[in-house]
């Protein structure tokens, strides 16, 4: 079950109080285990004139040790015990996700990039790193997270559209759900653009098409959801939401406190690096709850 | 603290010991064999000094080069098994500085600091330098055009004002750095298959045009030559005490290390000697130029040959290699600024490290700077002849430092103990020192005046800003 063991990749700053921030959120509810990991650079990996690097390899140690210990600081403070680690590697993503097997875990949390907007998520490298090659799910805490955590998840959602690769995405989300006892609501967003003069109409009639279509795909994703045995349909929402972009069409859905958005990463792309869908990153960027993505990588 | 005792005071081992390695890049895994130790060794110490120190070497000794780089290399292989005893013992101090550091006491550590960057900031200028030669080599024999001479020389040579070819792959270098870039395990192997290759092409190119009338006089200006020359040559070893440092990581250190080093300074020497011989073999000795280009490789190869294919080929490589070389000779002299500054003997600011890439990023910069400049402006001469003295000197005190920590701290834990103690780290000494007797009087009076400036750097900001002095039990405080 996901949520059992947890990798926190931290950071002595925002981002690193983000992910403790919904690493607890997630433990709360699942009683699972933490492992809280700081992924420092490595030394020069060949042979130069002599290991000059000791001392510097010795105090970005020492550096990556005084983090975790504001780290468990922070979580002694929550009454929570976990692991601490120390990786070298040269991508923080990548080091991360080399720490998986180590610690057991079947999730990686994550803050947001810094820079960009104030709110939502930003993936940054480490994001990037993850998403290409993490062999368990990855969740990336929205900024600010950390001043506003809710107690528990109380509604799971996810981004659908009738796509290969979604189910899977509408599985963990419909466990989760479960797990939580919450409602799982499927998500669609429509994007249209925006006409002038006599293509109003025409673009309209196409919206409605598009937003009707989705509406039946909801319908039936919502009845296999219940069809597998997970959720009733009382349990189960489906929502359409349009707009002229993604964020805006986000911004016009409703988010609960405590909402955990789920999203699949695209099987379809042709290269590695766009696996990921472009609509699911504009959702991404727009979305003011943390959200889970399901690497291709993913076991 | 009297002043003596300041002077001498070092830092504690167990306490730099206890600092270092908690996270796991500390803790490495016992899993390198013989075979992985000697081509690791060999990989780090077949070097590009051999693409640019033929020049300068042979009009010493003529023929007898060759027993120059024997006579180097047997210094070599006593040093490094004292860089091997002081790896094992104090795993967590990276270099000669700080193994004098914790040995001999902070006056001479700082002198072998100051020393360090001759060894580093100074030589990487030539080296640059040296990279430009062979660029331009390149492009003459490829493309049919060189640099105007005023943006290819140093001032001082054939009409140079700013070397823009010596800077410019200084540039490359710190940008890659200020990155956080380091060389993969991958492309440094592809580097040492380079070498060894162009080496062996050089080898057997100029073996065809060999001629054993060349060979005599074999040691026109006998042993007072061959020493001279020997030091210089010594310089093409740099990096032999890499497998010493891989000591931590050995299945069996006692066996394997000492093994590792003799076998890969064999088949180092082995390659400087074939490249040697088959040079002077081709061209006369006389024909190599003590001011003349630093790209002496490819030059024997014109003249041996009379086409000019294969000096292109070798320029390609050398230009490749050295390159690499001038990367990692920045990298860790930025690492020892660090080390330096982290125990207060330099500036704090080459201690401040970009918060995202952990890069010292103006550490790195002042050193490029520094090195860019050198090589751009100043004509090197007789800097780049004292680099070898602080070169041996360095490696005189590793050798020193290895029997002050037996009669001090005979009770550490050592994974790996020289052989045949004291002898070796004796003759050790012995060896450093004759070759720098060897190096000439004006040799040792830019050496004195460097090691004066140093001490007056010294006296005037380090030991009153040292980390030590301000922590009276003369022991390292802890890193906040």
């Amino acid at each position: 079950m996901i949520g059992g063991s947890v990798l926190v990749g931290y950071e002595p700053d925002r981002r690193g109080a983000d992910a403790l921030a919904l690493a607890a959120t997630v433990v709360s509810g699942t009683g699972g285990d933490l492992t809280v990991a700081s992924v420092r650079p490595p030394a020069w990996p060949v042979p130069g004139p002599g290991k000059v690097d000791a001392e510097w390899e010795a105090y970005l140690d020492s550096q990556a040790q005084a983090a975790l210990d504001g780290a468990a600081k922070i979580l002694d403070g929550w009454g929570l015990s976990a692991e601490y680690l120390v990786t070298a590697n040269r991508g923080s993503g990548r080091g991360l996700a080399h720490l998986v097997g180590k610690a057991r875990a079947d999730l990686i949390v994550i803050g947001s990039a810094p820079g960009g907007p104030r709110h939502g998520i930003a993936l940054g490298s480490t994001a990037d790193q993850l998403l290409h090659g993490s062999p368990v799910p990855v969740m990336l805490a929205p900024k600010g997270y950390a001043q506003r955590p809710p107690e528990v998840f109380d509604r799971i959602s996810v981004a659908y559209l009738r796509r290969p690769g979604c189910e899977q995405a509408v599985d963990l989300a419909a466990r989760i759900a479960v797990r939580r006892n919450t409602l799982l609501r499927l998500l669609t967003v429509a994007v249209g653009h925006k006409a002038k003069g006599k293509a109003v109409q025409l673009v309209e009639e196409q919206a409605r098409r598009v937003v009707e279509r989705y509406r039946s795909d909801l319908a039936l994703a919502a009845k296999e959801t219940e069809d597998g045995g997970i959720l009733t349909t009382d349990r189960i929402t489906t929502e359409v939401v349009q707009g002229p972009d993604a964020q805006s069409a986000i911004g016009l859905a409703e988010w609960s406190p405590g909402e955990l958005l789920v999203l699949a990463s695209s099987t379809a792309g042709p290269l590695r690096k766009v696996f990921m869908g472009d609509m699911s990153l504009k959702i991404l960027r727009a979305v003011p709850c943390p959200a889970v993505v399901l690497p291709r990588t993913a076991r | 603290m009297s002043m003596t005792a300041a002077l001498f005071r070092t830092k504690s081992v167990d306490q730099i010991v206890a600092e270092g390695g908690k996270g796991e890049g500390g803790e490495l895994k016992r899993s390198m064999s013989l075979l992985q130790l000697t081509l690791f060794s060999v990989g780090a110490t077949l070097g590009t000094g051999i693409f640019v120190v033929l020049g300068e070497a042979v009009p010493l000794a003529g023929p007898a080069v060759v027993l120059s780089f024997i006579l180097a290399a047997v210094t070599a292989l006593f040093s490094a098994l004292s860089y091997a005893e002081l790896a094992g013992t104090i795993p967590v101090s990276g270099s000669s500085y700080s193994y004098a550091y914790a040995t001999l006491g902070e006056l001479i550590a700082w002198v072998c600091g100051w020393c360090l960057l001759l060894e580093y900031a100074v030589s990487v200028s030539a080296v640059a330098v040296g990279w430009g030669q062979y660029l331009n080599e390149f492009f003459d024999k490829t493309l049919g055009f060189t640099m105007p001479a005023a943006i290819a020389n140093s001032p001082g040579t054939a009409g140079g004002v700013v070397n823009v070819p010596a800077v410019a792959v200084v540039m490359i270098a710190t940008y890659l750095l200020l990155n956080g870039t380091s060389e993969s395990a991958t492309a440094n192997t592809i580097m040492v298959f380079t070498k060894i290759g162009i080496l062996i092409f050089f080898c057997v190119v100029a073996a065809t045009a060999f001629d054993s009338g060349n060979l005599t006089p074999f040691a026109p200006m006998g042993w007072a030559g061959i020493s001279a020359a020997g030091s210089k040559v010594f310089f093409s070893y740099i990096g032999f005490d890499a497998a010493s440092t891989a000591g931590e990581e050995a299945k069996n250190p006692k066996r394997d290390l000492p093994l590792a080093i003799l076998i890969s300074l064999g088949i180092v020497t082995l390659v400087y000697v074939a490249v040697g011989l088959t040079a002077v073999g081709a061209m006369p000795w006389q024909q190599f130029d003590i001011n003349g280009s630093e790209a002496s490789l490819a030059k024997v190869l014109d003249v041996a040959t009379g086409m000019s294919w294969p000096s292109a080929v070798l320029s390609f490589g050398a230009v490749v290699a050295i390159a690499s070389v001038v990367l990692t000779v920045l990298y860790g002299q930025t690492r020892i600024l660090f080390a330096m500054s982290r125990d207060g003997l330099v500036p704090p600011i080459f201690q401040k490290v970009n918060p995202r890439t952990s890069v010292p990023v103006a550490n790195t910069l002042i050193v490029s700077a520094f090195v860019s400049i050198l090589a751009a402006l100043i004509p090197l001469g007789r800097l780049v002849d004292a680099t070898s003295i602080g070169t041996l000197f360095a490696f005189a005190l590793v050798n020193v430092g290895v029997i002050v920590l037996r009669r001090s701290r005979p009770d550490m834990p050592r994974s790996f103990r020289t052989p045949l103690y004291p002898i070796t780290p004796i003759l050790g000494v012995g060896f450093c020192v004759y070759l720098m007797v060897g190096l000439g009087a004006v040799t040792w009076t830019v050496f004195a005046l460097w090691t004066l400036g140093g001490l007056v750097c010294y006296f005037l900001y380090g030991r009153r800003h040292s980390r030590l002095a301000q922590s009276p039990s003369g022991t390292r405080e802890q890193v906040s």
